[in-house]
């Protein structure tokens, strides 16, 4: 079963990656007022959906580490999920700012979507420094899921700044809001980057467990203590 | 307003996506465990 996954889930991940970026770039037709620009929106959407996903998933695990009296396995979960949300937020701000300079005149701006985004991905950034600083895997768990509870915060503000605030970043699209072909390469693109996420955090998850092993694990070879009374030679 | 070259857009934020996978695949591929093969 774990073989088929391993083999099967990036297999299918990066076959509707390659799908969903043909209906993208040739099958979706042009938006009436952006014209092809608007085709970012088939890998920008996804990315930020995913990233936003990732980082509620290191806030669950997080959540279950501090309650389940210490599993490691919530830990290592946490990790995972943290870098690859970091890595889709990176990537969600460069493909923000490739779309924002043709269809708003500027590569960046402090707008209140785009700067809790950037909040977002500089404290996920500080969870995994604060990660590889701190060596004690008891102390780096505690600590770094207290920070990851605190910065996921700022998830739902990211989701709802476009609603609570003026925001020049439009509001969250719908079905309703978008032609059949549109919606259609949307769901295969959404559903390709959502299994590459999943891959993702648990190819990682694999890692960070192999490593906390390897630091809960007593050291090999010590020596017997002497027994009380021995005599030494 | 949307200059004519929209492309010279959309194929780097594509692009850009297509490395940034590619990257991240072959760092987790880099830091596998290594015990189990």
């Amino acid at each position: 079963m774990k073989r088929a996954i391993d083999i099967g889930l990036p297999v299918l991940a990066f076959g509707l990656l390659a799908v969903g970026g043909y209906l993208g770039l040739v099958w979706a037709p042009p938006e009436r007022e952006m014209g092809d620009v608007y085709r970012i929106m088939y890998v920008h959407v996804p990315v930020a959906m995913m990233s936003l996903l990732a980082f509620t998933l290191t806030f669950i695990a997080s959540v279950a580490f501090l309650l389940t009296d210490s599993r490691w396995g919530w830990d290592a979960f946490a990790e995972a999920a943290a870098e690859v949300g970091v890595v889709l937020t990176a990537l969600l701000l460069c493909l923000g700012s490739i779309w924002a300079r043709p269809t708003w005149g500027v590569w960046w701006t402090w707008d209140p979507r785009l700067t809790t985004s950037a909040i977002l991905l500089v404290a996920f950034v500080g969870y995994l420094v604060l990660r590889r600083f701190v060596t004690d895997p008891g102390r780096r768990a505690t600590w770094s899921a207290v920070v990851a509870i605190v910065s996921a915060v700022d998830v739902p503000i990211v989701y709802f700044s476009v609603k609570w605030w003026n925001s020049i970043h439009q509001v969250q699209s719908s079905p309703r809001t978008d032609d059949p072909p549109m919606v259609l390469a949307l769901r295969v693109n959404i559903t390709a980057v959502f299994l590459l996420m999943i891959w993702f955090i648990r190819t990682r998850y694999f890692i960070a467990k192999a490593r906390l092993a390897e630091e809960i694990a007593p050291p090999p070879a010590v020596a017997p203590a002497p027994a009380p009374g021995a005599v030494r030679a | 307003m949307i200059p004519p070259s929209a492309w010279n857009y959309v194929l780097p934020a594509y692009g850009l996506t297509w490395a940034t996978i590619a990257v991240y695949t072959f760092s987790l591929w880099l830091r596998r465990p290594k015990g189990k093969e």
